[in-house]
């Protein structure tokens, strides 16, 4: 108690020293804090919007679909799986999907096409598929003979608005499914390569051309909050208990975007790590400055009989004082400005586009990380630094030290 | 190149293979005799045939029946005949190009390069089998080989196909029965040496003057539970074919 009072009395003797020591500790903190929370949330912005504006942040298929996907690899009963996905509070939407390769055709021109089913209402909901359509309308009814067409792949047929387009394929059974599709929609996923091959049919329409039942291959789903889908992705499949169906997260079934932007956050760490050790070579100038300055305060303190371990324990106490209230300080900085970047962003100026998405405003993002990890860093360093000059300060002679300082 | 093909897909893969051979080492290399006298054996102008073939997957199984009409190397036409719903369902090819028939909706679809190595018809044939021509297997060095269990009465001709050259085999090898000069099966490996797929001729008939394999049978080794199975009901060979049989006109005729 005597100890911790001296602390106190020693941190508001020298007003202008504590300042000085504590505003380093407090900017180098609120700068980390915000760096690390921007940090994240461009990246989580990046993977937020790939995921939601077109597969989804879980999927279910057939248990080898991802592996190896094929016409025959369903999810028998998308309803059964539906039911259960709309118990669930942290499921946003949820969007089926059936997946199929064919020809399309218009006048002379044809192109090989992914041909896509999807309940338009459904799918406007969770993967915003409304907001891609560049010309005419998004799919009518789940049972209109309509068609949607990536821009690049209307190109090449040479097609418009109202043009009847044939496509040609095989149905599950077998057989050959050629229809008539009107093209009602001409649709810009940001990604020239889906837009070059991809034709979207309503649902049941395409349920009906590929003779699949009420069959689907995909469930897309999306959830409240990002960082609860490895964990959601669990729940989900202990709440379907069914062997034949996966239920994959984002991080599994895209996965090479996965690692592209694991990659990318390596890269980020390094820029974290440079700049935590600024942090933390300013806090050990601040601290180390201001205990050497009072070494023949200790030298003193040390003649009337001080113990050396008391003195050691007195420096430290004072700089976790200090920082402790420094960080507290700097935390409510660096809420406040990721606050701020988090409600408003940062206009790019000009947009810029990674993996077919285009992005004009990054915004911040306030976790707990961006807490924690300055703080242990500021409280580490400063503990450090404080304890080198405690333990020179706790050995000197006591008339020698006096004496010289 | 005069040289035909039996109306059909696998065939023309043995057929393709004569002509390189015989600019190679006519009459003197054991193999080239082979492939000539398989080469000749399917032969023709012009034929006409009437083909059964059976599909068979894991999921389901079907059997379509069609005519097939051809001349030359370049020009092939297929009518679907059955089942119901695919009947008046039609193949033209002219060279390299194909196109395909939709009955129903009455449309011609033309088929892009990139749909090539796509099925025809759901069975295990590509479209590409379809086109291939001469020029495309010309490009093939025989020899006589022998494989580890050699069956009695079988001679076996190996094919490599020369350095450079857009072709998805590493190896083709080809059994004939000594007594006849008939094929028995042919194997395709790809370019690790692997099985990729194999064909086995059977029911050996006569047709006029020629006596062949009737059926063939097509089995990719990567798709389990997958066959296709070729069956030749009717079949003329140098007949007088009506000259517009090779065209989009035809094709569009839905008949």
């Amino acid at each position: 108690m005597f100890l911790l009072r001296m602390a106190f009395r020693n941190i508001f003797r020298q007003k202008r020293r504590t300042i000085i020591t504590g505003s380093s500790i407090v900017g180098g903190f609120a700068l980390a804090v915000i760096f690390i929370g921007w940090a994240d949330g461009s990246y989580n912005g990046i993977i937020d919007q790939f995921t939601r504006t077109r597969l989804g942040h879980i999927q279910i298929h057939e248990r080898a679909y991802l592996d190896r996907p094929s016409l025959y690899r369903t999810v028998d009963d998308p309803a059964a799986v539906g039911a259960v996905l709309d118990g669930m509070g942290e499921v946003e939407s949820w969007a089926p999907r059936v997946y199929a390769a064919g020809l399309a055709g218009f006048g002379d021109k044809s192109a090989g096409a992914r041909i896509v089913g999807i309940d338009p209402r459904r799918e406007s909901r969770t993967t915003r598929f409304d907001r891609t359509i560049v010309e005419g309308r998004a799919l009518g009814g789940p049972e209109a003979r309509e068609a949607v067409l990536g821009r690049g792949l209307a190109e090449i047929l040479g097609a418009d608005l109202g043009d009847e387009i044939v496509l040609l394929s095989q149905g599950a059974d077998g057989s050959i499914a050629e229809d008539l599709f009107t093209l009602v929609g001409v649709a810009s996923s940001g990604d020239d390569m889906t837009d070059r091959t991809t034709c979207y049919l309503p649902l049941a329409t395409a349920q009906e051309y590929f003779v699949l039942g009420d069959k689907v291959h995909e469930i897309a789903i999306v959830v409240t909050r990002l960082s609860r889908v490895r964990d959601l992705s669990e729940d989900i499949a202990a709440e379907l208990a069914d062997p034949d169906l996966s239920v994959a997260p984002w991080q599994v079934f895209a996965k090479s975007f996965y690692d592209a932007m694991q990659a990318d956050k390596a890269g980020m760490w390094v820029i974290l790590v440079v700049v935590v050790i600024i942090v933390a070579v300013g806090v050990l100038n601040t601290v180390l400055m201001a205990v050497l300055e009072r070494r023949r305060e200790y030298g003193l303190l040390k003649a009337i009989g001080t113990r050396a371990g008391r003195i050691v324990r007195l420096v430290v106490l004072e700089v976790l004082i200090l920082s402790a209230a420094a960080m507290v300080l700097g935390a409510g900085i660096g809420l406040g400005v990721n606050a701020v970047l988090a409600g408003h962003g940062i206009s790019l100026g000009s947009e810029f586009t990674y993996g077919g998405m285009v992005f004009d405003t990054m915004r911040s993002e306030i976790n707990l990380r961006s807490f924690a990890i300055p703080a242990v860093t500021v409280f580490v360093a400063a503990v450090l630094v404080s304890l080198f000059p405690a333990l020179k300060a706790s050995r000197t002679e006591p008339a020698q030290t006096m004496r010289m300082h | 190149m005069t040289g035909h093909r039996l109306a059909a897909i696998p065939l023309l893969v043995i057929t393709s293979l004569a002509p390189a051979l015989r600019a190679q080492a006519p009459g003197k290399d054991r193999a080239g005799e082979i492939v000539k006298r398989v080469d000749e054996l399917y032969r023709s102008r012009t034929s006409r045939a009437l083909v059964e073939m059976e599909v068979v997957t894991p999921n389901w199984r079907r059997t379509l029946r069609m005519r097939i009409w051809s001349r030359g190397m370049e020009d092939t036409f297929i009518r679907i005949l059955e089942p119901k719903k695919e009947e008046g369902f039609a193949t033209l090819r002219i060279g390299n190009e194909m196109w395909n028939y939709l009955p129903k909706t009455g449309k011609v679809l033309k088929v892009p390069p990139s749909m090539m190595m796509s099925s025809w018809m759901g069975s295990d044939l590509t479209n590409d089998d379809l086109v291939k021509e001469f020029t495309f297997i010309e490009s093939y060095r025989f020899e006589m080989t022998t494989p580890a269990s050699p069956e009695p009465g079988l001679a076996y001709v190996k094919c490599v196909p020369k350095e450079g050259l857009p072709i998805v085999w590493g190896s083709v090898v080809l059994a004939i029965r000594e007594d006849g000069l008939l094929p028995v099966w042919e194997r395709f490996y790809d370019e690790k040496g692997r099985l990729a797929r194999s064909i086995v001729f059977e029911d050996v008939r006569t047709f006029g003057d020629r006596t062949i394999p009737s059926t063939m049978e097509l089995v990719p080794a990567a798709k389990e539970g997958h066959k296709t199975v070729l069956r030749y009901l009717e079949a003329e060979f140098d007949v007088q074919l009506p000259s517009d049989i090779f065209t989009l006109r035809n094709l569009r005729g839905g008949r």
